[in-house]
């Protein structure tokens, strides 16, 4: 199932620069292995009340300023970002393993330089992840993003690496049980 | 004309069987791998979810796993995870270590997971410590090892890589980990993007392989991908000593003299000092003698400062001292903690009035042992200082430190230089001990 990449629209969360990865979820909540518990304690060491905020505005669009994500390989980051409602993320650069883990789990994510002074918390914006460019309708400015390799937009347009895995799988018979030793 | 390469492009190139470019996204099956409970927590549930039954054989063969962040039956959570561990590792016949054994990074490395030359990929940012073998190694997503699993094969970027050239020697009382934060305070920025760090120079020398590591585990928190080592005679003799029976096809890799490198930083390492970061990120370098703060609990322990070596200058320091805030130290592995014993290391610690726990991470990432309160201020050897890092929110604070610094904070009770501590007479002879040991062994 291919969705739309070019209207993703949402309104503004900010957080400044550096946000690691124990500020989007505690290590202490990883022993949880449930996305949508896990959803409900995102960025509660620096923003209590976030969960709460999406849940009104009904998603959001987070903007954030450089090395986004740094800190752990932890995916649960982006993956309880987008249980938790976030429908994209923009900023001035991303930790690399954050930007991968992001496009992995079909979370979009695009470096738009300049974006955390020209974003303000509340403001409406359509972000466009095929031709990488933020829109703020308000007053029709935008800002434009550095384009998204391929694959990575193939990747999120069908929903992150688990679909494409699910396919691969089946095709190769892995969804059986091994053969039992000693049989051919 | 044909440029050089560096250490990073040439690793690849064989793993990818041609030349490999900088910035270039390439088809990859890592030499090794390595696996936590993050297996267990997101890899294992994603492999329900796709109904997968099977994984690829040869990175089955290829995987060690460990349980190093659940502690041994902490929480009634971490238990099931590393349950459901024990079972994914049988099933798909993968070597796993038992809880209680050590941490991942350092068990690894101790298992010959890391040699020369190689290339490895990790469940774990730190995986990077590896670095310190000349292997190229660094963290995947878990989607990333997923894939690596189910497929056989995942994608990795060709890093461009930051020279770091070292000249000179470490003085008394500066380490590896001082070297590494002075790294990540004054040069942070040139690593971001996913670069690599490379460290090289006469001064690389003056230290031993696993304190090497030290610098690069950190790797990680000054923003690189990668924190290589040369193979030098140093790491050729550690690596022969503990794997003769190694299938060396890479004996070690060097960048050729004309290699492309993104930048450059030199550091006469005889300039550094004792330093300390201060709350609540690595970046935040202080030297320690400028620092003024009374702590509330010492933790020694973790994959970047729990070694043999590092526990020997503890015991050097505590040895006929009473430490006076709660401290905890933690042996890296269950080999490192059995050399403490013999060695009369977990005498001294003892009668300091240390509480030595089982090797694992415990609070070095909020998990079970050793968490802060609200409020409290910690000393600590680790490798991250975010908020609520090590337990407790905003108002709790870590300071990160050499083992040198944090057993002198010990014994002073505040932020402390071992050279300012009062004298003292040892009350164990360590030296007397070890000398003991090596008898035995003949
Ligand atoms: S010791 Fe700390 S940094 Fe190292 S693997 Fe464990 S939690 Fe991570």
């Amino acid at each position: 199932m291919t969705e739309p990449m070019n209207e993703i629209r949402g309104t503004v969360l900010a957080f400044g620069d550096g946000i690691n990865t124990d500020d989007i979820i505690p290590s202490n909540y990883l022993q949880y292995t449930d996305v949508s518990f896990l959803a409900t304690k995102a960025m509660e060491k620096i923003r209590p009340t976030f969960y709460d905020e999406v849940q009104a505005l009904g998603g959001c669009i987070i903007v954030g300023g450089t090395e986004f994500g740094t800190g752990s390989s932890r995916e649960q980051a982006p993956d309880c970002l987008k249980a938790a409602g976030v429908r994209a993320i923009i900023a001035e650069s991303f930790r690399p393993t954050f930007f991968e883990n992001s496009c992995n789990v079909g979370l979009p994510v695009l470096v738009v330089p300049g974006c955390s002074t020209w974003a303000k918390e509340g403001d409406e914006l359509i972000v466009d992840f095929e031709r990488a460019v933020a829109r703020r309708e308000a007053d029709d400015s935008s800002r434009p993003g550095q384009p998204l390799p391929e694959h990575y937009l193939e990747l999120v347009r069908q929903g992150g690496l688990l679909a494409a895995l699910r396919d691969y799988i089946v095709e190769h018979g892995m969804d059986r049980p091994y053969p039992a030793r000693g049989s051919a | 004309m044909t440029m050089g390469l560096t250490v990073a492009q040439k690793i690849l190139g064989r793993v990818v069987g041609r030349q490999v470019e900088p910035g270039e996204r390439v088809e990859v099956v890592p030499d090794s791998l390595l696996a936590n409970e993050m297996l267990g927590m997101v890899i294992v549930p994603k492999v329900d979810q796709i109904g997968a039954k099977q994984i690829d054989r040869e990175i089955a063969r290829r995987t060690m796993c460990f349980m190093d962040h659940g502690g041994v039956g902490a929480t009634p959570l971490y238990v099931g995870i590393h349950q459901s561990m024990r079972a994914f590792c049988q099933t798909h016949d993968i070597d796993i270590e038992e809880v209680g054994a050590g941490i991942c990074h350092l068990l690894f490395a101790e298992k010959g997971g890391a040699l020369p030359g190689g290339f490895v990929l990790g469940t774990d940012s730190h995986t990077v410590n590896a670095g310190a073998y000349n292997t190229l190694a660094s963290a995947g997503g878990a989607s990333e090892i997923l894939k690596l699993m189910v497929t056989g094969s995942c994608h990795y970027t060709v890093p461009h890589t930051v020279r770091i050239e070292l000249t000179g020697s470490l003085p008394q009382w500066v380490y590896s980990k001082d070297l590494i934060l002075y790294l990540i305070g004054e040069h942070r920025a040139r690593f971001a993007g996913g670069r690599a760090m490379e460290y090289t120079g006469e001064g690389v020398g003056c230290m031993s392989v696993t304190a090497r590591a030290t610098a690069s585990n950190m790797a990680v928190e000054a923003g690189a991908v990668a924190g290589i080592f040369p193979c030098d005679e140093i790491l050729r003799e550690h690596v022969e000593a503990r794997f003769p029976q190694a299938e060396h096809h890479w004996e070690g890799v060097a960048s050729d003299p004309d290699a492309t490198y993104a930048d450059r930083i030199d550091v006469d390492l005889s300039s550094l000092e004792p330093i300390v970061a201060c709350p609540h990120a690595p970046e935040n370098i202080r030297p320690v003698r400028e620092v003024d703060a009374e702590v509330d609990q010492v933790f020694i322990g973790s994959c970047t400062n729990a070694k043999y070596e590092d526990l020997e200058i503890v015991a050097k320091i505590l040895n006929g001292r009473k430490v006076r805030p709660l401290t905890i130290v933690v042996p890296g592995t269950h080999g490192i903690y059995r050399e403490c014993v013999r060695n009369g290391l977990l005498e001294v610690f003892l009668e300091a009035g240390c509480r030595v726990m089982e090797p694992g991470c415990h609070a070095c990432f909020g998990g079970p042992g050793g968490l802060l309160g609200p409020g409290q201020r910690a000393a600590s050897t680790t490798n991250r200082n975010f908020i609520g890092r090590m337990g407790g929110d905003t108002s709790t604070e870590v300071f990160l430190m050499s083992p040198a610094l944090a057993a002198a904070t010990a014994a002073a009770g505040k932020i402390a230089h071992p050279d300012d501590l009062p004298a003292t007479k040892p009350t164990v002879d360590l030296a007397a001990r070890s000398q003991l040991r090596i008898m035995e062994q003949r």
